[in-house]
């Protein structure tokens, strides 16, 4: 049964936790369940550019062409603060924060990538 | 039956805004059908402070913008949203109840640990 997990990167994690989570979003999307990513404040980054996540990121999004079920939403407002939101990936969507509770309202599993201490 | 979420904030994302980002992030929970209770952790029990404030001021000719976590954290209550403050981490910090924004709470560490398990969904900040 596809289940519906919504991944949120608080802006807090380092890289390693980012690409874990995003390995676990593969493995997710490749078992055909639903994945939501928000983006907040420095997690804006993780689809723009050009470095290793980016591409990686990029890439989940590209396999949306072939029936995907990924959504990547970004907080356009960091986004454009972080000089990012020219450069985001194709197939991101420049969002609020209402996205994110919507995303975590309607999701069967949150995960939570970062958490400042 | 909403679903419950534990907004666990431990630290500050410490851009010069006028509204800490978590804070800012959870302010937006209140159109959803969630329960949410925000949770301030570590350094971030300060934000509770009533009288916590920087002033607007310039750098290099660069307006700063004033902030007051408090403000922030007084919407989120008058919202319906529940804001707890860890008793041990305001312990540790010097710093007593009276010295909080009204409507927070204190949470001691155990029950910390039973709102995190009973909760639909965790973020951590």
């Amino acid at each position: 049964m596809s289940r519906r997990v919504a991944f949120v990167f608080t802006g807090t994690a380092p890289p390693e936790q980012s690409a874990t989570a995003l390995k676990l979003a593969e493995r997710l999307l490749a078992r055909g369940h639903r994945v939501t990513v928000f983006a907040h404040e420095r997690d804006t980054t993780l689809a723009a550019g050009t470095d290793e996540l980016a591409r990686a990121a990029a890439g989940l999004l590209r396999r949306g062409v072939h029936g995907g079920t990924l959504d990547w939403v970004v907080d356009a407002a960091a986004a454009e603060r972080h000089g990012v939101a020219a450069t985001q990936a194709p197939g991101v969507v420049p969002g609020d924060h209402s996205d994110l509770w919507a995303f975590v309202r309607h999701a069967d599993v949150v995960l939570s990538v970062g958490g400042g201490a | 039956m909403a679903r419950t979420v534990v907004s666990l904030v431990r630290g500050t994302q410490g851009s010069a805004r006028a509204t800490e980002p978590a804070l800012e992030a959870n302010a937006y929970a209140v159109a959803e059908d969630l329960e949410v209770r925000v949770v301030l952790a570590g350094a971030a029990v300060e934000l509770a402070l009533a009288g916590a404030e920087a002033r607007p001021g310039e750098l290099a000719g660069v307006a700063l913008p004033p902030s007051a976590s408090g403000q922030d954290l007084r919407g989120l209550i008058e919202s319906g949203v529940a804001v707890l403050a860890l008793a041990d981490d305001l312990a540790a910090r010097g710093i007593g109840r009276e010295l909080l924004v009204d409507g927070v709470e204190t949470l001691q560490g155990a029950d910390l640990a039973a709102l995190l398990r009973t909760a639909d969904a965790v973020l951590a900040w």
